[in-house]
């Protein structure tokens, strides 16, 4: 008659949940008076949940009135009040009596799911360490972004070292997986960081998914992958920045180019990515007031790390600059035509000179 | 009827009983006083019973170790146990004659 039956105690954390609550009930008892009262209890109630199911357990104010009154002692319960009791406490039973909540609701349904997710759990281990890594590679990293992360060049090492230190803490060997069970500081830290990543997970893949098409397109030769926009070289690739050149040969600046209809003559926008650093040579238009003025020449450019132009680039310690291909060019004549001249004005500002017939794809 | 009333009275000698058969846990002993008929039993009941019975010195008890978890205690008669249900079964059945005959005259 005395078989006892196989029990893992330790999956049963609603159990341990329970005794606490009814020894919380029992605090006036003298504490030899207590232990004997609840020594075996969780042997028993293991049984019975084992035998009828977690909902055996019931209120555990009711069973410790029925427990008093059977071991004839002062029926009335020791006022347990939430707000009486130490934070960590109060934090643990509610964990606890969330995840039995948790076991109850998943434990009814067919086929079992939540055992074939519990068993995926160690992939879950190597997600969190690869989000982990892959967000501080965002964060910190340069472009271009992979889904294996790069952080630089430790992107490897990091994951490895993540994923190992993930998986200790998941069995147990690391700390706050150390301490699940002893500590509610360690739990909470614990719980804290899953939601972390569970919130972030999406994100960082969301942008990564961004990032890496990005990445994609600007690697790739910009002119097969974008739709033809500005001028072109008889050779299909485009022209990027227009260098006008003066009469006599000289370099100008802020020229701004118009074609025969009288639309602007315009240039490809796209920042070129320097294949050796995993920089880009951005180009910044001329400014009218607020708006960007993109026929007008040459632009400014400048080496940076992002694809985007920033608007405070001109306060940078390396703001845009002209890059002249060529300092100057030969002179040229035409008779009856007079070419342009700058003004010479008693004021030091000098005044740029416009020339439309410069425009057109011919410049290099 | 409420029957949870009527098992409050009897429940003393109805566990001394069974514990007098054979050792046994709480949930043990809770399982073959079912067994035997008394479904409604609360196994708070049972183990504050247990509890108060030892207390008074009719039980015995001894922890068993568990490879798989908290222990169980066990729980065996005394002499003193042996006595008091001895007593309490003639209380019981001299009890239950009585009323027996007097609801039975009475129908």
């Amino acid at each position: 008659m005395n078989e006892t039956m196989p029990v893992n105690l330790d999956a049963r954390p609603e159990v341990a949940a329970f005794v606490a609550e009814v020894r919380a009930r029992l605090a006036d008892l003298p504490p030899e008076e207590r232990q004997e009262l609840t020594d075996g209890l969780e042997a028993d109630l293991c049984d019975l949940v084992a035998e009828a199911g977690p909902e055996a357990l019931g209120d555990p104010d009711a069973y410790t009135r029925e427990l008093r009154a059977a071991a004839g002692l002062d029926p009335v319960t020791v006022r347990v009040a939430g707000h009486g009791r130490p934070l960590g406490e109060r934090v643990a039973r509610q964990l606890d009596a969330s995840h039995a909540r948790w076991d109850r609701a998943v434990g009814g349904l067919p086929g079992r799911p939540w055992e074939f997710v519990q068993t995926l759990r160690p992939l879950w281990w190597v997600a969190r360490a690869w989000v982990a890594v892959e967000l501080l590679d965002l964060w910190f990293g340069g472009a271009p972004y992979a889904y294996v992360p790069r952080v630089g060049s430790l992107g490897l090492v990091l994951t490895v070292l993540a994923v190992v230190a993930s998986v200790q803490v998941g069995r147990g060997r690391l700390w706050p997986g150390t301490r699940v069970r002893s500590s509610v500081g360690a739990r909470v830290v614990l719980l804290g960081l899953n939601l972390f990543v569970l919130v972030l997970g999406p994100l960082v893949l969301n942008e990564l998914d961004a990032r890496t098409s990005y990445a994609t397109s600007y690697s790739e030769p910009v002119h097969q992958t974008l739709p033809a926009t500005g001028v072109q070289r008889p050779d299909g690739s485009f022209v990027e920045n227009i260098y006008p050149y003066d009469a006599e040969g000289q370099p100008l600046t802020g020229v701004q180019l118009y074609d025969e209809r009288g639309e602007p003559v315009l240039v490809t926008r796209d920042p070129d990515l320097l294949d050796t650093s995993e920089r880009f040579v951005v180009r910044y238009p001329w400014r009218n007031g607020g708006s960007s003025v993109w026929n007008a020449f040459p632009m400014p450019e400048r080496t940076q790390d992002g694809p985007s132009r920033s608007a405070d680039a001109f306060d940078d310690v390396n703001p845009p600059t002209l890059k002249l291909p060529l300092a100057a060019v030969t002179p040229v004549r035409l008779p009856g035509i007079e070419a342009s001249t700058l003004v010479q004005d008693p004021k030091p500002t000098p005044k740029e000179s416009t020339q439309e017939r410069g425009s057109g794809a011919g410049t290099r | 009827m409420d029957t949870t009333q009527l098992l409050k009275g009897v429940l003393d000698v109805a566990v001394l009983a069974v514990v007098d058969d054979e050792d046994g846990y709480g949930y043990d002993i809770l399982r073959r006083l079912r067994a035997r008929g008394l479904d409604d039993v609360g196994d708070a009941s049972v183990y504050g019973t247990l509890r108060r019975l030892y207390g008074g010195g009719a039980l015995t008890s001894y922890v068993v170790p568990s490879d798989s978890g908290p222990h169980r205690k066990y729980y065996g008669i005394t002499p003193t146990g042996r006595a008091q249900l001895k007593r309490q079964r003639d209380d019981w059945d001299h009890f239950a004659t009585t009323v027996g005959n007097l609801l039975n005259g009475a129908a």
